[in-house]
């Protein structure tokens, strides 16, 4: 097929809205035309809906029904990829808020009269800034500036440094003084999530056909590893040797000393999830096409066992100790636990409708999975689904604190982010951020 | 492989089936307009969920439809056709959503799931080679400029360059000319598998 055809298929992929919902349609334009014959009062009559369409700029949200709102441009891994923070020694004083409270802010204080430290970073995609939340008082501090089009943030483990990537520029914002260094000058894709090594000494930025490294000493490019496409996920080891380089049908290691791309592991088709386990033993891969995780031994890059999974497997999440992986299932609306000692899945979890990202807290207790329309917390404990939690907006990417209180999630379509109290699971009011939320990560 | 515009010349009878009769006749009587939309909503309807997903899709084929009625006294009638007048429509409106319409395009990219082709349970299996390569299409599409985008999907929906021009409101020249290099640029990105450094076992 040429580059034509391909395109027409995607385009023939498409279902048009069934007749129902274009019977609704038909009704509610109708009912406008008719209702505003000669258009002389202008158009201030026409249907509710369309009138928040054209005028509000959320128009996403603007919808009842809240189950239809699931279009999936989630950056779900950037999220669940900062969660992989570990949990700080925290004394906790009981808190005394009722469950569902949603007023003021009561949190757990830590000890020895300690600031909370934790800023919640949240990339502004329309407004070029990148906004820093004090989580211990929500409160919103000067947005940075940073390049065009922000997509994406990592932030380095010693919580120095974070990485915003834009359309032509990475900037690293230094996040003691919470200034924009010098952009570093280079093309990330847009389509790929960066990535930090976990030795903190480089970051891997998707460009054309590479992964680039900058090296962060210096704020420095090194020498791209050329793989044949985009780069869409990529995954690091603990030892930070080895890179895993995800495209749209491949998974390709990456030496990290040498920058450069060995031949690409498996033989699945459409590998949409991928997740190294803590202790770097395990690699799971997991494949649209054939509904399966395909368990690797990273280093040595072949396959040792398959897990079925449900429908439409997109993004997996260990937990702290390696025990057990959970993987979203966005077909089947289900999260399918792995028990990583066997290999083996256990029983899928119910959860909302097209479930995407995962982000563990870093006790490992309760997984926050955002789907369509809610925010599913499961207990790792017992593998159930705890109530979903409604933020009133399609949930997109989520964080969590270090010391596990607080889920920051963006409310897709809002220029807000919603705190979930971890304890009751309860939301607390919605902080403002720039236009367009598009990514968030926490620095301890 | 694409039929031009139908124009009306001297000896075409205006019957009663053709859009332009359709629209003009809704000037007086509105429900008529009702027609239209039976005839082009479900195409109008699987173009915007192909470019802003199902759930923007009910508002914009929508809107679509209001804006038409309510320019429906600048039609042409010489366009017998309505469908390029109406692609053209939900084509600028889908223009003041460029950036979610790139997000969207991300969005499948990276995770694999085009939620205008979600699969029903047992048409999983035939759709998967289509997932893998809708992934590879919508990284190179997030990538074009709008008007790129907009000529390159307006074409892959089925319309001819005139349709397509008529749509815009742009020369031919420039449709063809802006098709050139959207697909130039789509076909670099998608790529042919190069054979790269793939020393597996080189030290």
């Amino acid at each position: 097929m040429n580059e034509m055809e391909r395109v027409e298929a995607v385009c023939r992929a498409a279902r048009p809205l069934d007749q129902q919902r274009l019977a609704q349609v038909r009704a509610e334009v109708l009912a406008a035309i008719t209702a505003e014959p000669e258009q002389r009062r202008g158009w201030s009559h026409r249907l509710a809906r369309t009138r928040r369409w054209f005028t509000g700029q959320h128009w996403f949200t603007g919808r009842a029904g809240a189950g239809r709102r699931w279009v999936a441009w989630v950056a779900p891994l950037a999220a669940a990829a900062a969660v992989v923070a570990v949990i700080v020694g925290v004394t906790a004083i009981p808190h005394t808020a009722q469950p569902g409270h949603t007023g003021g802010r009561l949190r757990m204080i830590p000890a020895a009269g300690a600031a909370d430290p934790a800023v919640v970073y949240v990339v502004n995609a329309a407004s070029n800034t990148v906004t820093p939340i004090q989580a211990a008082t929500d409160t919103p501090l000067k947005p940075i500036k940073v390049g065009r089009s922000p997509d994406c943030v990592t932030i380095t483990p010693d919580g120095k440094t974070a990485y915003v990537t834009a359309s032509n520029s990475v900037t690293p914002i230094r996040l003691a003084t919470r200034t924009a260094l010098r952009p570093v000058k280079l093309s990330p894709t847009g389509i790929g999530e960066i990535a930090v090594t976990p030795d903190g000494k480089t970051v891997l930025v998707p460009t054309q056909n590479s992964v680039t490294p900058i090296r962060t000493a210096t704020n420095t490019t090194g020498k791209p590893a050329r793989i044949t496409y985009e780069p869409l996920k990529i995954v690091v080891t603990p030892d930070s040797t080895t890179a895993y380089a995800l495209v749209a049908t491949k998974v390709y290691p990456i030496r990290l000393a040498t920058s450069t791309a060995l031949a690409p592991i498996d033989p699945g088709h459409n590998p949409t999830g991928i997740a190294v386990s803590p202790d770097g033993r395990i690699l799971y891969v997991s494949y649209g096409g054939t509904s399966t995780v395909v368990a690797y031994r990273p280093g040595i890059n072949l396959p040792f066992a398959s897990i079925k999974t449900g429908r439409g497997p997109i993004s997996i999440a260990f937990t702290p100790d390696g025990k057990t992986a959970y993987v979203a299932n966005y077909y089947s609306g289900t999260v399918t636990p792995i028990r990583t000692a066997t290999n083996t899945a256990l029983p899928p979890i119910k959860v909302g409708r097209s479930p995407i990202g995962l982000a563990m807290t870093p006790d490992g207790k309760t997984l926050y999975v955002s789907g369509a329309s809610t925010v599913t917390p499961i207990s790792t404990a017992t593998n159930t689904a705890l109530p979903p939690i409604d933020i009133g907006h399609r949930p997109g990417s989520i964080a969590i604190t270090p010391d596990g209180q607080i889920a920051y999630v963006i409310a897709v379509g809002t220029d807000t982010v919603v705190p979930i109290w971890t304890a009751t699971n309860a939301t607390l009011p919605p902080v403002q951020v720039g236009q367009q939320p598009s990514a968030i990560a926490i620095a301890p | 492989m694409k039929e031009t515009v139908p124009r009306a010349s001297g000896g075409v009878r205006p019957d009663a089936d053709d859009d332009a009769a359709l629209i003009a006749a809704s000037r007086r009587a509105p429900e008529c307009f009702g027609v239209l939309f039976d005839r082009h909503a479900a195409a109008i309807s699987r173009y915007a969920v192909r470019r802003l997903g199902p759930d923007a899709a009910e508002d914009l084929v929508a809107e679509t439809f209001l804006t038409a009625f309510r320019k429906r006294s600048r039609y042409d009638a010489a366009h017998l056709d309505a469908r390029p007048w109406l692609y053209g429509i939900a084509t600028r409106l889908i223009g003041q959503h460029r950036r979610d319409e790139v997000r969207y395009w991300r969005a499948i990219a990276r995770t694999g799931v085009d939620p205008a082709a979600e699969p029903l349970a047992d048409q999983v299996t035939d759709r998967v080679d289509a997932q893998a390569a809708a992934r590879e299409v919508a990284a190179a599409l997030a990538g074009l400029s709008q008007g790129q985008r907009d000529v390159l999907l307006l074409v892959a929906s089925g319309l001819g360059y005139a349709e397509v021009a008529v749509a815009l409101g742009v020369p031919a020249g420039t449709v063809s000319s802006r098709l050139v290099r959207a697909r130039q640029k789509v076909r670099e990105t998608l790529g042919e598998p190069v054979p790269s450094t793939q020393e597996g076992t080189a030290e």
